[in-house]
């Protein structure tokens, strides 16, 4: 079995690189040039590109892109793939997989929450932060987008540091997208995300952030992940992508419906009108 | 005005039987159901037996002629709250209205006017204002525990209604099934959500948007329903109702509060006291009882609003606020059905 050499950007969060090093197919790499893979994280548009330039891959995990961004990487679109790793978390997943099964029926709605404390994503704009989730709302709804409508507001500080979303797909799902990232660093945030999805004859919710065990010993606390967070998944689809010529569950397509989703959610919050797809 | 002052209720359906006559039952003690009224002569009948009143009748300006009523509960379709709660004052009775108001503003105007010229009182019955837990978080926002609130949503889930008791206009067709007397769920379930974010952001509603939708084939009324409120000082609020859940599905509210200084979350599914585990899934026997009918709100909205009038004091809600609950939703309605941003104050 080949090994896909991969070199570790600095942006990368501690999980994916943990993964990363633990992945049987994943052989990291010191130097950049060495690498047939370049795994990014955040905002690193132009290192992407000279990556693609050089003629190497990228894997760019949770990338908050927007349109434009998005238009700049478009001709290298075979060998940049920009998934949301929210996919790939095994309650996300499921939940998506009992969407349109005969116990549940097609989706009505879509709920999602994303709550951070103020100290994450300070960079971000609104309609980026809810990126994630409208990647979520499009992969649940799994038709094209029809409308969007979205208000930024401000809860804590000087700044807008809220936004919530209503998009309305061709299948009828509405999605309605929240993201917060103002909570100080005190607040308790018993959830980062949790998600409800309602269909026909049911509904199916998750909080794949919680899903873990927290030990408090005197001067101690000790998260213990109970299930992965996703990145795992998202490495195997890397290597058969990248090693295999397999094509990954999500797509160039899927990303740029998120992130029209969200460039809609931004207009309507700027003009305070709904924003149309077909305008 | 007698000591203990008489009743007269109008409507016997669902919300009557369930709610507003057990109340009574618990303050019979300073109360006197005397009649109730309903179209549905039998079902005026069974309700004047649960409820221990001597007089039924199909016609409720009968039962507006009795002197021993001095209060007049209506308990009708909001389609029919108008004429009820107009000609209940005009007969010189106080009014408490269950929610909405009406189907109109216009209609709500009416009311509002009788009300004044007749000297009367009336409030329309908002549970959720006399429900504990948003009692609580109400005391909490108004003490300032949160500062500022800058954001409120509450989400809620139900079942299909069982409709054993409601009239049927058409047969087969219970009336919260029918656009023409239900109007749209954001009227008979939404209003709730629309009081109750207003009276948390205690500010008012500068614009609305809403999306809804319908849940099956035949179902002519939306089944889901969504809102997102922008208030004057800059506040947002949500809400995401459904009503198309199956049967044994356990209620469902989740609210969430967040203030400049705190946030309160107040969600039915981290406070069930008991669940249960069996083959057809998981159930919350004590929990779901206590969401559905939330007794001690009913008693307390009635019996907060004969105190009020007895002692001369303001109404614990006043109908101005249940008519900007009812304009929030009217607005809402008007923007799923034209997809576009509503602002308030409506435009006739």
């Amino acid at each position: 079995m080949s090994a896909l050499t991969v070199f570790p950007d600095a942006s990368l969060d501690q999980r994916l690189l943990q993964a990363l090093r633990d992945h049987p197919r994943v052989r990291l790499v010191g130097r950049r040039e060495d690498a047939a893979v370049v795994c990014l994280q955040g905002l690193a548009l132009d290192a992407a590109l000279e990556d693609l330039a050089a003629g190497r891959r990228a894997i760019w995990a949770d990338a908050p892109l927007d349109e434009q961004g998005l238009a700049r990487l478009e001709p290298w679109r075979e060998r940049a793939w920009l998934p949301s790793r929210l996919r790939y978390f095994p309650g996300v997943t499921a939940a998506r997989g009992q969407i349109g099964s005969p116990a549940l029926g097609p989706a009505v709605s879509l709920h999602a929450a994303l709550r951070l404390r103020r100290d994450r994503a300070q960079t971000l704009a609104n309609h980026l932060l809810a990126l994630p989730l409208a990647d979520l709302g499009c992969w649940f709804a799994g038709s094209p987008l029809t409308r969007v409508h979205a208000v930024s507001g401000r809860l804590w500080g000087e700044d807008d540091d809220t936004i919530t979303i209503t998009a309305r797909f061709e299948s009828g799902m509405v999605a309605t997208l929240e993201a917060a990232r103002a909570f100080p660093e005190r607040y308790h945030v018993p959830r980062e995300l949790e998600f409800e999805a309602l269909t026909e004859r049911g509904s199916v919710r998750c909080s794949p952030f919680a899903q873990r065990v927290v030990v408090d010993r005197p001067g101690e606390r000790q998260p213990i992940e109970w299930f992965d967070d996703g990145s795992r998944h998202l490495l195997d689809e890397a290597c058969a992508w990248a090693l295999d010529g397999t094509l990954p569950s999500q797509g160039w397509d899927d990303t740029r419906a998120a992130v029209r989703l969200a460039a809609l959610a931004r207009r309507s919050a700027e003009t305070g009108e709904v924003a149309w797809e077909r305008e | 005005m007698p000591e203990r002052p008489g009743v007269g209720l109008i409507g016997c359906g669902r919300i009557a039987l369930q709610a507003h006559l057990p109340a009574y039952g618990r303050l019979r003690h300073r109360l006197e159901l005397v009649a109730v009224a309903d179209v549905r002569m039998e079902q005026a009948e069974r309700a004047a037996r649960q409820g221990g009143a001597d007089a039924w009748y199909d016609d409720y300006r009968q039962l507006l002629e009795r002197r021993d009523v001095q209060f007049v509960d209506v308990c009708t379709p909001q389609a029919l709250h108008a004429e009820h709660v107009v000609a209940a004052l005009e007969a010189g009775k106080h009014v408490i209205c269950e929610k909405p108001m009406a189907a109109s503003l216009e209609e709500a105007d009416r009311m509002l006017a009788a009300a004044r010229r007749a000297g009367r009182n009336l409030m329309i019955a908002h549970s959720r204002r006399f429900t504990p837990r948003y009692m609580e978080i109400k005391r909490m926002v108004r003490d300032g525990d949160i500062g500022k609130v800058r954001f409120v949503k509450e989400n809620e889930r139900r079942t299909r209604a069982e409709e054993d008791a409601a009239w049927q206009p058409q047969p087969g067709r219970p009336w919260a099934t029918l656009p023409e007397f239900a109007g749209s769920m954001a009227l008979g379930l939404g209003i709730h959500e629309c009081d109750l974010l207003r009276w948390l952001m205690e500010d008012e509603v500068e614009s609305v948007y809403a999306e809804s939708r319908t849940v099956g084939d035949d179902d002519p009324m939306p089944a889901y329903f969504s809102f997102t409120l922008c208030f004057r000082g800059g506040g947002l609020a949500t809400s995401e109702m459904a009503c198309h859940l199956p049967r044994g599905y356990p209620y469902f509210h989740a609210m969430e509060v967040i203030g400049e200084k705190g946030g309160i979350r107040a969600l039915d599914s981290d406070m069930q006291a008991l669940a249960t585990y069996d083959a057809q899934g998981m159930h919350y026997p004590i929990a779901a009882q206590t969401l559905q009918y939330v007794p001690s709100a009913y008693e307390r909205e009635i019996g907060e609003f004969v105190r009020a009038t007895l002692d001369g004091r303001p109404m614990p809600l006043p109908p101005e606020e249940s008519r900007a609950a009812l304009e929030i939703a009217l607005a809402a309605i008007r923007s799923a059905e034209i997809h576009t941003v509503v602002r308030l104050p409506l435009q006739p």
